[in-house]
């Protein structure tokens, strides 16, 4: 394009005295002439340019907040607690992938063999307990040296962790319930999952999460599963009311207990 | 901040490495049009800290989104769409009478070089445009020339959305008058 415009009138449209159609007009033409669009580019201050463009790169490199993150804040909460509970192992794409397979693997079991929705049953309650167990610790979680070293109550990023762990792989477990044969029953394992879930809780006092997760995962489960392998009637065992009452006892047993640590109590009285 | 020689490569080469993760690119594209944008923006919008913000947002989109850049249509004029949006968004935010930018006045100096620039660019358009009063001038200039829908006009100059398309009625009617 031939056509540019003065000197004079770049510099009163860009102080802002320019005004109504003549400076429609320079708009305009702007758009389209990389020239004119220079000449009025040198009406901002570099300071001013330079100011911008640092705060952009410092957005730019900023990592972008995490899918489980963006949630977690919707949800309400803060943005510092959002990325300590986003950083769980267990709540990354892989862990709940891998936790799907598994339930998935229980749903398929219990359609294909005659003893399969004990053998769901058995299963779908350690899922979020495993989940639980790979929330926090050494050697899991890539945030643990940064978190043992900040003035942050552990038990409270447990808490919050689990919180959010159960949540996540309770509801996949919950999904597949729907595709286990044998319709109300399946709920069965909504209590013993509690119950172990708040022992978790309560044994990692003693032994890391990780550890005790896995400890009590392997009491409830492997006699169980040794039993089903024995032709033994765990189905009536599972689906009995005195297990759910048992269940439910030993959960609000165990969260008495938390509630009346120290600790834990200081934790959640860190409202922030 | 100098005039673009030819051989340095246009915008949309720039776009594309920019999409690719190249922030050089994205630097050279800063450069030839955050000034230009900075200073519509301010003319739009009252607060010069704001603007900086909106102008950062702008880049900060135009890093994230530039593989959306369909390579139709200027540069220029794609950034522009972000950046109005993104300054809509932010009134939207802080909905401040004051933030929106004074409406433009009548009776600035014109040189005579400029009547005569006018004159070649628009003929009586330019002065019917300018004897418009200034509220319908400002709906005239967000929708016709900053390309925003009625809605996002009136959330700019903060009047309802019917307003802004009984004044632009108005513009279009006082415009066939004036230049029959």
């Amino acid at each position: 394009m031939s056509w540019h415009i003065s000197e004079q009138l770049v510099a009163s449209y860009a102080t802002g005295e320019l005004q109504g159609a003549r400076a429609a007009s320079v708009e305009a033409h702007v758009m389209t002439c990389a020239e004119c669009r220079s000449a009025v580019n040198a009406g901002v201050a570099p300071e001013r340019m330079r100011g911008i463009w640092s705060a952009v790169e410092d957005e730019v490199d900023m990592p972008r907040r995490s899918w489980t993150e963006r949630v977690l804040a919707t949800l309400g909460m803060s943005d510092s607690d959002a990325r300590l509970v986003s950083a769980a192992p267990s709540l990354h794409t892989s862990w709940l992938l891998s936790l799907a397979a598994v339930l998935v693997f229980a749903v398929w079991a219990s359609n294909s063999r005659s003893d399969g929705t004990t053998l769901f049953l058995i299963l779908a309650p350690i899922v979020p307990v495993l989940a639980v167990g790979g929330s926090y610790g050494r050697g899991i979680d890539p945030t643990f040296e940064v978190s043992v070293a900040s003035p942050y109550p552990t038990m409270r990023l447990v808490l919050l962790r689990s919180t959010a762990v159960v949540a996540a792989s309770g509801f996949l477990a919950l999904v597949a319930s729907l595709f286990v044969p044998s319709g109300g029953d399946v709920a069965a394992w909504l209590l013993p999952c509690l119950a172990l879930l708040s022992i978790t809780l309560v044994v990692s006092r003693w032994f890391t999460l990780p550890l005790a997760a896995a400890g009590v995962a392997a009491v409830y489960a492997l006699p169980l599963l040794a039993a089903l392998a024995n032709h033994r009637d765990v189905a009536h065992l599972l689906l009995s009311a005195s297990l759910q009452w048992v269940a439910l006892a030993l959960a609000v047993g165990c969260l008495a207990l938390l509630t009346h640590d120290p600790m834990l109590r200081s934790a959640l009285r860190r409202n922030r | 901040m100098s005039n673009v020689p030819s051989t340095e490569p246009p915008d949309a080469a720039l776009l594309r490495q920019v999409a690719d993760g190249d922030r050089r690119a994205l630097e050279q594209i800063y450069s030839r049009h955050a000034g230009w944008l900075l200073i519509r923006l301010g003319r739009r919008c009252a607060d010069p800290g704001l603007v900086d913000e909106v102008v950062q947002d702008t880049f900060v989109a135009v890093w994230r989104g530039a593989g959306k850049y369909t390579g139709q249509g200027e540069v220029a004029a794609w950034i522009w769409g972000i950046g109005v949006r993104r300054l809509i968004d932010a009134l939207r935010r802080s909905p401040r009478a004051d933030l929106v930018a004074e409406l433009p006045q009548h009776g600035a100096e014109i040189s005579a070089e400029e009547r005569v620039l006018l004159g070649v660019q628009y003929g009586d358009l330019a002065g019917a445009l300018d004897r418009l009063s200034p509220e319908l001038r400002a709906v005239v200039q967000s929708t016709v020339l900053d390309g925003l829908t009625t809605a996002e006009a009136g959330r700019l100059l903060g009047i309802p959305q019917g307003t802004v398309k009984t004044r632009m009625k108005r513009a279009r009617e006082v415009l066939r008058e004036e230049l029959a």
